[in-house]
């Protein structure tokens, strides 16, 4: 007998914020500041960030005076973002716009991507199950891929917090995606 | 309204006067290295100024490279502030612009606080750009704060901005027979605070730009990157919109 098992396809990314007083400046003279992150299986799309709270005086002092409030309290100002993006009629086409955006010392990474696939049996129970479990599995991904890069230049443990919300949300049309 | 450029930008903008084609060595300094549709960040070297390299002509065939270029000679003929643009190709004979970034350090529009006074200090530059941009036929500037950056540490009362990506101007947005020259939607700038005398001053520039230059400066696109179809578009483009921007920006005196 063939047993058919029925698998979910989910792609997760994380993206790296930092900031930097010099945009010509050597690598490692960049501010870390937090992790963006989102999901997407099927209709369901979620986004996350985990940032730091603060940042360390010697940091702010690198910072020029209107970007201060960007490096200060890095939780707060991507929080905006996060939530501006969260406004938009389409979220992942607000948030690929974001990770489009050029010229500026705010700099987002180039997107880390994991497909993976899992079980249709594991999510099939109910919506608040499925929502749940898309949050619970970006959760980690994001807390995992923050402190590696924090810690990876021995950086004394900082204090972060975290945002995560989950929607239906279509596919987004890939032509429409803005390039710079 | 003539503004202090980044000296990195003005030695590009020299060294790519007569011959706009970067021939040294770039370091792609993102993982996908510049294969995508987006821009892709790189180092120039050995001067380490970092730039923005994107597919000169995208998938739709559109010449964004070259509006790009002509959009940042014809910004800086007249006065407005739009980083240099040069034209790099790999070793595949894949061709990019690169727009050199604009400050050393630089946010977006939509990422700061403007005083009142920075931003009074600002209209002749938005009053000039809104011009510029209805000239190009420019599309991507309205509602746009990305397109828009400023240096983070000008000093106060003495903002310095520049707008960045014209890739969606000229030929991408404007056809022969198309509507006139309008204000854009959404700009930078409520309509009632351009400034009359600024108007003039810019359209008196554009109009100082002969033909002999504009033409002058589409040649210096490498053939490949902009058909003779389009480089005729082009100048007829800017030829016919120079003539309307009076008409569009500047109400006869009673009018309301």
């Amino acid at each position: 007998m063939v047993v058919h098992r029925l698998e979910a396809r989910v792609r997760t990314r994380t993206v790296l914020v930092s900031y930097w007083p010099d945009l010509d400046g050597a690598p490692g003279s960049e501010i870390k500041l937090g992790v963006f992150g989102d999901l997407r299986m099927g209709k369901r799309y979620a986004l996350g960030l985990i940032a730091r709270t603060t940042a360390e005086p010697e940091e702010i002092e690198r910072v020029g005076r209107l970007a201060k409030h960007l490096v200060e309290k890095p939780f707060k100002a991507l929080r905006e973002k996060y939530e501006e993006i969260w406004g938009a009629p389409s979220p992942q086409d607000a948030f690929e716009r974001v990770l489009a955006r050029t010229h500026s010392s705010l700099i987002l990474s180039d997107a880390q991507e994991m497909i993976d696939a899992t079980p249709v049996a594991d999510l099939k129970e109910d919506l608040e199950t499925t929502r749940t479990w898309c949050m619970d599995k970006l959760r980690p991904i994001l807390r995992g891929r923050f402190h590696a890069w924090m810690g990876a230049a021995g950086a004394a443990p900082t204090d972060q917090r975290e945002q995560l919300a989950e929607r239906d949300e279509p596919q987004p049309d890939l032509a429409r995606r803005v390039a710079g | 309204m003539d503004h202090q450029e980044d000296p990195q930008c003005a030695e590009f903008r020299e060294r790519w006067r007569s011959r706009p084609l970067y021939d040294g060595r770039i370091e792609f300094l993102g993982d996908a290295g510049g294969f995508g549709s987006s821009p892709q960040r790189v180092r120039l070297l050995p001067s380490g100024c970092i730039a923005y390299a994107k597919r000169a002509v995208n998938a739709a065939q559109t010449p964004e490279g070259a509006h790009e270029y002509l959009a940042a000679e014809l910004a800086h003929l007249i006065g407005v502030p739009v980083p240099p643009v040069g034209f790099w190709h790999d070793t595949r004979g894949q061709h990019f612009s690169l727009s050199i970034r604009a400050f050393p350090e630089a946010v977006h529009w939509d990422e700061i606080e403007v005083s009142k006074a920075d931003r009074e200090a600002l209209r002749p530059i938005f009053s000039a750009s809104a011009v510029f941009h209805a000239w190009i036929a420019d599309s991507d500037h309205a509602a746009h704060p990305e397109n828009l950056v400023v240096n983070a540490n000008y000093p106060e009362g003495q903002p310095q901005v520049a707008f960045i990506d014209h890739a969606v101007s000229l030929t991408a947005a404007w056809h022969p027979g198309d509507e006139t020259a309008t204000l854009p939607q959404e700009y930078y700038i409520e309509p009632d605070e351009i400034l009359r005398e600024s108007v003039l001053d810019t359209i008196r520039r554009i109009h100082g730009v002969s033909e002999r230059v504009r033409e002058s400066m589409i040649s210096r696109v490498p053939p490949s990157l902009l058909p003779a179809a389009q480089r005729t578009t082009i100048l007829e483009c800017l030829r016919c919109r120079a003539r309307e921007l009076r008409s569009a920006f500047v109400k006869a005196p009673g009018e309301s």
